[in-house]
């Protein structure tokens, strides 16, 4: 009996130490900046590449090449500056690296079988460890994506688009769901961002000095906010000011009416800047 | 071993069910909602001054009156018109947030001015916040009380301008400095001759006085960095002769008095020396500085050009001018240690009367002209655009102001000459009160001018 | 003529009151904004001896006014205005005394300084002009007002034609 639970034990805090390394790399994930001209396309495309990953190990492979290959398709053709590869480059590391992460918990719930759950934990545990070597693999897929993409035609890389977007539709209702939710949580970012943007005064100066502040906002369930935080000041009281005005002055904030989507929108991080 | 993986992969079932769930459930729990927003909206803020003037509230000469100008003349307020006001109120506590905030105020201003009774005024000033939390009553910005001479409440009220600007937009304001400019009006016994005036006026146009009065032209006043000071072109000779003034005693100091041109003195931005335009006997003028100390002159550039308008950069080492050495009027820059000459503006066929844009390294102030004439543009040395600020057309003598934020200059209204104000970014272009004749050649003095 | 109708120099009074200037701040308690002032007296009336020498001169030399114009961004002498040239010309040589100064000016238009630099263009090339016609040097001054004294007050091509002129005015008729 005791060395049953010693084995228990071995491998309830084997999984802890796991959990908490999945933990701190998503949310150091959440804490990537997504340039907002493309933020909620972003996230649907990474919604859309979780979805197939639930599904087989293949698909995912599979999509993540098609969806960036349309995505930076789509890239290539609106801009060419450096700086917006780099940070697409960061987004499919992320994609990839959370696509991964959630696939593997996805498969450990999924799976009845206690042997194929040890096989997938082990594969995972392999994956941590590897993490550097796949930071470099997915670097590497990442150019050979540009590449592709820098080749293809527009309307092909929009038909990959779709045909991946099918298949992820098609593989589960579950996943399916999950991007409905994920469009209506997006177009509601949408909505608030305007509302706040359009009360926010700019003030003159800013944009050289390159500040940026960030509230915490907590919402009642009408999007009345309730408390504004600053969690990261510009240094600047006017700036900070103007925007905490900005808030208030947008309130109440619209926000989903169904209340498991307004989970979501109970508090809100905010990030002011001027660019 | 066989016997017991049941259970062995029973417990890591548990474990990775533990897992999924806190991916599931937990991690929308602990991150907030990401949002980023970035560019806000470009206009000013809407903030309101409720008259001081207890006994007197609608009087020309309420303090709030001048505070609502100030602050519409900066460019970044726009004041709510007295006669809109809900209430009048005198009393942070007597006020509710509500009322104002459906107006799409941000802030207001309410204050006392009350008469002493020994020749003096005590002034209680508040500034309230009307969105700084979900409370109905405001949130008091800022308090200040001040007891000051009845013939000072509108310096003071000048200075209340500058408190509340800079607590609001965290930049200092400029309602306390002043402007020079020369007014021309007709001789009143002999139409035909002209009574030039060297003018000194608070920034809102108030308080004019002379500063020096001729029968003779007077040209580009320019405030040395104290603002003790202003050097000046004057023809009182007929021919033309620098000066500089002491803006307290009216004290004068003949600086330069060459053969031919002496013009557009420039002080540098330690106040030691002059930069001038002098063509020393010959038809075009070059660029020099005298150090005001030792009178020693020096010669910057060498060429049969027209070459003036001398103006520092804020570090002092170099210099920008207006030079038609490439056919037409074009902005160059001169170094002082090297004395390479390179010109700076390509747009346009005819641009003069440079400066740099106070509060930024990059971007000057200038004189443009388009197929709409002269007007005021901003030209951005790092991106190479020219922004015009202006539309009139018949505009010259463009004079930042302190902080950079308002651009005031001459332009031609009906025949006459007019100051006006436009701010940096074109949103707000103002007029200047009237005076008597024409008034020219503006320059905003420095902060403590 | 004599040396008593010489020019009579503008008066300049420049009296100027010291104000009290002291620094405000933003402590809770009395705070004056100093203000400088400077004031002025009056400035005595101007005997009209520019437009009777203007007269007198005038009528000396049979010429209705002593002024070149000049075309739009142009310092070149039109030949309209040679005759009058000339008839200043002989005049200073048969009068060594007789001073004159060459005022150049220019329209409004643009920068003030950098219309400072067209009038003494201006200015110049009527000096030149009289000079090859023998005036010696000593008898001319040239002096450049650019747009700082427009001849009409307006601001239309026809006024702005008559700003950009040079002004021959005598300072001693010899």
């Amino acid at each position: 009996m005791q060395a049953r639970f010693k084995q228990s034990f071995g491998y309830s805090f084997f999984f802890h130490i796991v959990l908490a390394i999945i933990f701190f790399v998503s949310l150091s994930d959440s804490l990537i900046t997504i340039p907002p001209a493309s933020s909620a396309k972003e996230v649907q495309n990474n919604k859309e590449i979780v979805n197939a990953v639930a599904i087989s190990e293949d698909d995912l492979s599979k999509e993540i090449r098609t969806q960036q290959a349309a995505d930076n398709a789509v890239k290539a053709k609106a801009a060419n500056e450096a700086r917006q590869l780099a940070a697409a480059k960061a987004q499919a590391l992320a994609q990839i690296q959370q696509a991964k992460q959630e696939q593997a918990a996805i498969a450990v719930k999924q799976q009845a079988d206690a042997k194929k759950a040890a096989d997938q934990l082990a594969q995972l545990q392999a994956q941590q460890k590897q993490a550097a070597q796949q930071l470099a693999q997915t670097q590497a897929q990442t150019a050979a994506a540009k590449k592709t993409a820098d080749a293809a035609a527009a309307q092909k890389a929009a038909d990959a688009k779709r045909q991946a977007l099918q298949q992820a539709q098609k593989a589960s209702a579950t996943a399916n769901n999950n991007v409905q939710t994920q469009n209506e949580i997006n177009r509601y970012v949408g909505l608030i961002t305007q509302a706040i943007q359009a009360q926010w005064t700019q003030l003159p100066g800013a944009a050289q000095q390159k500040l940026a502040t960030t509230m915490i906002i907590r919402l009642a369930a009408d999007g009345t906010v309730l408390q504004v935080q600053n969690v990261g000041s510009s240094g600047n009281p006017a700036l900070d000011r103007l925007a905490l005005t900005a808030v208030y002055k947008a309130s109440p904030l619209p926000v989903p009416a169904d209340p498991s989507l307004f989970a979501s929108f109970r508090e809100l991080k905010v990030k002011f800047s001027d660019t | 071993m066989r016997k017991y993986a049941p259970n062995k992969f029973r417990s890591l079932t548990v474990a990775a069910r533990c897992l999924a769930l806190m991916l599931f459930f937990c991690k929308p729990a602990l991150a907030a909602l990401d949002i980023e927003i970035t560019r806000g909206v470009v206009r000013t803020i809407p903030i309101a001054i409720a008259p001081f003037d207890v006994s007197n509230p609608n009087g020309p000469n309420d303090m709030a009156r001048i505070i609502a100008n100030d602050l519409n003349h900066s460019g970044q307020f726009q004041v709510m018109p007295q006669n809109r006001l809900p209430q009048q109120p005198h009393d942070a506590d007597a006020i509710s947030s509500d009322l104002w905030k459906t107006l799409g105020l941000d802030d207001l201003v309410i204050g006392r001015a009350v008469p002493t009774g020994s020749g003096q005024t005590k002034v209680d000033m508040t500034l309230l916040d009307l969105f700084h939390s979900t409370q109905s009553t405001p949130t008091i910005l800022m308090q200040r009380s001040y007891t000051v001479a009845n013939s000072q409440t509108r310096a003071l009220a000048h200075h209340i301008s500058d408190v509340i600007y800079e607590k609001l937009t965290g930049e200092k304001g400029v309602f306390s400095t002043r402007l020079a400019y020369v007014t021309v009006q007709p001789m009143p016994n002999n139409p035909r001759h002209k009574l030039y005036s060297l003018m000194v006026a608070d920034v809102d146009g108030h308080n004019a006085k002379p500063l020096l009065t001729s029968t003779q032209p007077i040209m580009s006043p320019d405030w040395s960095p104290d603002g003790g000071s202003i050097a000046y072109v004057s023809f009182e000779t007929k021919l033309p002769q620098i000066f500089t003034s002491d803006v307290a005693t009216g004290r004068r100091r003949l600086i330069s008095s060459f053969a031919g041109i002496n013009g557009a003195p420039a002080f540098s931005p330690d106040g030691r020396s002059l930069a001038v335009a002098l063509s020393m006997g010959r038809t075009n003028p070059n660029i020099y500085t005298i150090d005001l100390g030792s009178g020693r002159l020096t010669q910057l550039t060498n060429d049969a050009a027209i070459n003036t308008e001398p103006s520092w950069a804020p570090d002092g080492q170099s210099l920008l001018f207006t030079s038609d050495r490439g056919g037409a009027p074009q902005i160059y820059r001169i170094d002082l240690g090297s004395l390479q000459a390179q010109r700076i503006t390509y747009i346009g066929a005819y641009n003069a009367s440079a400066a740099y844009l106070p509060g930024s390294s990059t971007k000057i102030s200038l004189l443009h002209r388009d197929d709409r004439g002269f007007n005021i543009a901003i030209y951005d040395l790092q991106s190479g655009t020219m922004q015009t600020l202006t539309q009139g057309g018949s505009i010259e003598s463009p004079s930042p102001a302190p902080n950079g934020r308002m651009i005031v200059y001459s332009t031609n209204v009906g025949g006459r000459r007019m100051l006006g104000m436009v701010s940096s970014n074109g949103q707000v272009n103002i007029r200047l009160p009237e005076v008597s004749g024409d008034a020219q050649a503006p320059a905003w003095s420095p902060y403590k001018g | 003529m004599k040396a008593s109708l010489k020019w009579a120099m503008m008066l300049l009074i420049a009296v100027a009151l010291a104000a009290c200037s002291s620094k405000s701040d933003d402590k809770n308690t009395t705070s004056v904004v100093g203000g400088d002032q400077a004031t002025s007296a009056g400035v005595g009336s101007n005997p009209d001896f520019d437009d009777s020498m203007d007269a007198r001169m005038a009528k000396i030399l049979g010429i209705e006014k002593n002024t070149v114009y000049f075309d739009f961004d142009r310092d070149v002498i039109k030949a309209d205005y040679v005759p009058l040239l000339q008839t200043n010309a002989d005049y200073l040589k048969k009068h060594p005394k007789a001073r004159i100064l060459i005022a150049g000016n220019a329209d409004p238009r643009g920068s003030r300084e950098y219309n400072i630099g067209l009038g003494q263009r201006r200015a110049d090339v009527v000096r030149q002009r009289l000079s090859m016609m023998g005036v010696a040097a000593n008898q001319m001054r040239t002096v450049s007002y650019g747009s700082e004294k427009p001849a009409v007050s307006g601001n239309d091509d026809y006024a702005y034609s008559q700003d950009r002129r040079g002004d021959i005015t005598y300072d001693n008729a010899g």
